[in-house]
């Protein structure tokens, strides 16, 4: 039988109040009094019942729900038989759930207080504050205000000031750094370059770039435009966008055209983007600070595509273009000389991986090339200085006297006057003048020639005597001065230790070059009265025509060889002859004419050590514009390169796996067959090889350079004491 | 369609909407080099001071501010798109910062209970149905005694060493307080068979009269395991809250300082 445990009548049970603080004390024993504790939790237990009187007699008035009337009834005083017994009352489930969350609240909230309202645990604060620890790469910092300007002036403000502009190269220096939210934007200047004490500043405006500034105070940025998209000059950056705008997007994922919709991406109003645009820090020691996914890549981009197996533009960069710094024939020396020659032609007998395994480095011209092209290379000299065939008996017609002058002079009458002599002799603005006159003429054959071609022709004769004669006594000096001249730039260290000197470093001065030996004897040989004829002819006075027939072979220093025609040429010792490599670096720093003529010369395959032949030596625009350094990049095959293009690297490593030939496929003409997106899909595609964009793209043209560590602690010395002291790690 | 099918397709459909509207701003943001942690982050805020709206609203009955049921179902589809907010704040990753995997933890055990409350209140109530009495929570104890004052009114009359012995070593404490609450969440029949079990067991020593005091023995077993059984699940039903409702406040109040110290060093 089942018991039937509670009634809901009125005079069957009590009205329960569970929303109550306090409950009776004898609730648990399951005998609860009807009155309750009050509000403050007091007993309030007096008797069951309040007895009334009526017709002198007292009667029970306890209810039927608790037992009814009571047996004894009322004592005779009229107070109730059956006192309550008095309990500690206790508090509802209720109230002590709102206790719980009282008590809870206040842990929180006091705990809170103290440890980031008061002075003490700066350290635990610290480490509270911090959203995680720092990527691997910055975990020697160990200061907020290394990267956070709210910290630095916190710390200014409690010990000093850290942040004053020391003025020193790479501090940065606020020039408006807001007291307070919402004041003004903040300027500051952070010295970058490459140098031992940064380069031109470059300067940070905007109020999202305060951080981005402290940033630069570690990191040198080495141009202004380095905090643009992609570094680029905004011009440039516009170029770019313009070429990209003729190409389509394709396969378009769903999140970019949601993206779409969204806000523009954060650049400040000059177009700078903060470096935490893309790099988040607190991820963690393994965070990968560069780490981009292909999507962010594509936030700013006006061509949009899904992957780069779907949609990608294809490759705009042919192989063997005239961008790359050498040229080689390979399939001319597949066929034409490793066939003939019964040799294998492979590709990794001349080509092997890097040391980063980024890019294929090219073997040593010896190991390669030496066997058939060495003696190529000794074999050609090329003239520096000589005597040219000079048509004097018409000049002697004319009443032109050029004193004395081999005979054997010019004897290749086909022969120009070489472009480094020419070059030479226009130092002299009158010299220049008359070659320009004689444009056109032959100055082995005047027949015909009005006057003043004829008197341009002798000035030249005299400028060419006292060219010889100013640098067989004014040696090193002269010809310094006058290469200096002609190519419109200071020469270099090496460049007038190669060209001038022609020695070694760790040789001495004292030495004589080979050159002025050598034309110190051509011309005591050739034009012995040069100084007496030289006077004479300055000051006015006439000096006859000596044909010279007579004379002995000049002895040539070791280098140089005094040819039958009368030229004195330079021979190259071989594969990276000094001399050469600095001429030709010369000449492409250099400005005019006479650089030019003689870079041209230079670059003709035929020319005296025949460098063109593999070498491009041809300056490009970047080199024009920043007088730059060109040794590397003319002779950067025997180095190997990384990049295709501005934005774009290949790491060539993990693709060693393959034939090279599967990529880098022989052309019919002198050279490779373009490289397609094909070749690279067939195994970067979804579910094979990753096709993320930073498997070949980079982001920042120009890499940041880290500056030395003693910036940190600098930085720290400059912090007040006591945070030095309770600092802990970030 | 019932009412009660309706209502929740309707809000399903209603958190479905806004999921996908915070997923849209939350992907065009992030895809826009944005950063979004503040956004989210004011979302987040905003959320749980709703949410704790509603354990206020509850103390302010005489206000007219919508029924607490409407209030409730806010609460609960509320709670359940500021997971997604939470998700995105956090990059769909574990915090490893202090504070914030602290407010993780917080966050994590206010969810989880709440979602665990969520199914009690789902479940519980039909288990009460489906076995004694539906008793107030308040009220068991004077059920208890009245039990108890029962058996030991049957126990005057009990003349059997072996009822008596059985009496005093196991009944008395069973009946002292509610007893076996693990066992009864766990839906587990063994207490009371245990004890009914050692009932029948004295059953061959009892004479008639004996025996019907047994007897009547066993319907208060039976009426006290129901009762134990209503205790412990509406036990459950009260404390739950004990958890959720203090670790909400303080979430609350550590979110706030983890808001102002973000805008702190946000430079």
């Amino acid at each position: 039988m089942k018991r039937h445990l509670q009634d809901f009548r009125f005079d069957r049970s009590e009205y329960e109040r569970p929303d109550q603080d306090w409950i009776c004390g004898w609730t648990e024993a399951g005998r609860p009094c009807h009155l309750g504790p009050d509000k403050a939790g007091h007993c309030r237990a007096t008797f069951e019942c309040t007895p009334f009187r009526k017709d002198d007699c007292w009667h029970c008035t306890r209810p039927g729900h608790r037992g009814g009337k009571c047996a004894e009834g009322p004592r005779p005083d009229g107070t109730c038989a059956h006192p309550i017994p008095t309990c500690q009352p206790k508090r509802s489930v209720r109230a002590r759930r709102g206790a719980l969350v009282g008590g809870a609240v206040a842990l929180t909230a006091g705990l809170a207080l103290f440890i980031f309202g008061g002075p003490y645990l700066v350290g635990l604060r610290e480490a509270m504050i911090s959203p995680g620890p720092l990527a691997a790469q910055h975990s020697a910092i160990d200061t907020c205000a290394a990267c956070h300007t709210a910290a630095a002036r916190s710390e200014a403000g409690a010990g000093g000031d850290m942040a004053g502009g020391a003025g020193e190269a790479g501090e940065v220096r606020e020039a408006g750094a807001p007291a307070e939210a919402g004041g003004p934007p903040v300027t500051a200047d952070v010295q970058g370059g490459s140098g031992p004490g940064g380069g031109a500043p470059v300067s940070v405006h905007g109020p999202g770039l305060e951080q981005t500034a402290l940033c630069l105070s570690c990191h040198r940025a080495t141009d202004e435009s380095a905090l643009q998209p992609h570094g680029l000059d905004p011009a440039e950056r516009r170029a770019i966008t313009a070429r990209m705008d003729s190409l389509e997007s394709r396969r378009v994922p769903l999140a970019l055209l949601l993206a779409a919709l969204g806000p523009d991406v954060p650049q400040e109003a000059n177009g700078a983007l903060a470096c935490a645009t893309c790099h988040e820090e607190h991820r963690g020691r393994d965070n990968r600070l560069a780490h981009m996914d292909n999507g962010l890549c594509q936030a700013c981009h006006v061509v949009r595509f899904g992957g780069f197996s779907a949609g990608h533009p294809e490759f705009t960069v042919a192989e063997g273009s005239d961008d790359l710094p050498y040229r080689f024939d390979h399939a001319g020396h597949e066929v034409e000389y490793f066939l003939d020659e019964g040799a294998e032609f492979s590709c990794a007998s001349c080509h092997t991986a890097s040391s980063s395994g980024l890019a294929m480095g090219i073997s040593s011209f010896e190991s390669m090339c030496a066997d058939c092209h060495e003696d190529e290379i000794r074999r050609d000299g090329m003239v520096v200085l000589q005597l040219p065939g000079v048509d004097y008996e018409i000049l002697a017609e004319a009443g032109i006297s050029v004193g004395e002058w081999p005979f054997n002079a010019g004897i290749d009458l086909d022969a120009p006057l070489s472009p480094l002599m020419r070059m030479l002799l226009s130092t002299d603005p009158d010299v220049a003048e008359a070659l320009d006159r004689l444009e056109g003429a032959e100055l082995s054959y005047l027949v015909g020639e009005d006057d003043a071609t004829l008197e341009a022709a002798g000035r030249v004769v005299w400028g060419l005597k006292a060219l010889l004669h100013e640098l067989s006594t004014g040696g090193r000096e002269a010809l310094a001065r006058r290469l200096e001249q002609a190519l419109g730039t200071e020469l270099t260290g090496v460049e007038v230790l190669a060209l001038v000197d022609q020695r070694d470093a760790n040789q001495p001065r004292s030495t004589e070059p080979g050159w002025l030996r050598t034309l110190r004897a051509a011309q005591e040989e050739w034009l012995p009265d040069l100084a007496s004829e030289l006077a004479r002819h300055r000051a006015g006075r006439a000096v006859p025509l000596d044909e010279r027939f007579d004379y002995a072979e000049p002895e040539a220093a070791p280098g140089w060889t005094v040819g039958f025609d009368m030229t004195i040429r330079y021979l190259p010792s071989g594969h990276g002859d000094v001399f050469l490599r600095r001429l030709a670096e010369a000449s492409a720093r250099g400005e005019g004419s006479g650089a030019d003529a003689l870079l041209a010369m230079l670059s003709d395959e035929s020319a005296a050590g025949h460098c063109a032949a593999c070498h491009t030596l041809a300056p490009d625009e970047a080199d024009a514009a920043t007088a730059g350094d060109v040794s590397g990049r003319f002779w950067l095959a025997a180095e190997g390169g990384t990049s295709m293009h501005l934005l774009t690297v290949f790491d060539h490593a993990p693709h060693l796996v393959k034939e090279c030939q599967s990529c880098h496929a022989f052309g019919t003409e002198a050279g490779f067959e373009p490289i397609t997106r094909d070749t690279c899909t067939s195994c970067h595609r979804p579910k094979m090889a990753t096709e993320s964009c930073l498997n070949c793209h980079r982001y920042h043209n120009r890499p940041f350079e880290t500056r030395p560590a003693r910036r940190m602690s600098e930085r720290d010395a400059e912090r007040p004491a006591s945070a030095r002291q309770t600092t802990g790690g970030a | 369609m019932n009412t009660l099918a309706r209502r929740r397709l309707v809000n399903l459909a209603a958190l479905f909407t806004v999921s996908a509207l915070l997923l849209l701003v939350y992907v065009s943001y992030t895809l826009s080099l944005r950063d979004t942690s503040f956004l989210t982050g004011w979302l987040l805020l905003a959320s749980i001071v709703a949410l704790t709206l509603f354990n206020a609203r509850k103390k302010l009955p005489f206000l007219p501010l919508l029924r607490s049921a409407l209030w409730l179902q806010a609460h609960l589809y509320l709670g359940l798109a500021t997971v997604l907010v939470f998700a995105l704040h956090v990059d769909l990753r574990v915090p490893n910062g202090w504070l914030e995997g602290l407010l993780a933890l917080l966050f994590a055990v206010v969810v989880l209970s709440g979602l665990g409350g969520l199914l009690l209140s789902r479940t519980i109530p039909g288990r009460l149905r489906t076995r004694g009495e539906l008793v107030l929570f308040e009220r068991q104890p004077q059920h208890l005694r009245r039990l108890r004052e029962e058996l030991e009114a049957l126990a005057l009359r009990i003349e059997s060493a072996s009822l008596s012995r059985f009496y005093v070593d196991r009944l008395i404490w069973y009946f002292a307080r509610p007893r076996y609450l693990a066992w009864h969440l766990m839906q587990s029949h063994r207490p009371r068979q245990l004890l009914l079990d050692g009932l029948a067991g004295l059953d061959r020593y009892l004479d008639d009269d004996e025996r019907q005091v047994k007897d009547e023995m066993v319907d208060l077993i039976s009426t006290k395991d129901d009762l134990d059984y209503h205790y412990a699940h509406q036990s459950v039903l009260k404390y739950w809250l004990f958890l959720h409702i203090p670790l909400a406040y303080s979430l609350l109040i550590l979110a706030g300082i983890h808001a102002v110290v973000a805008y702190g060093w946000l430079r």
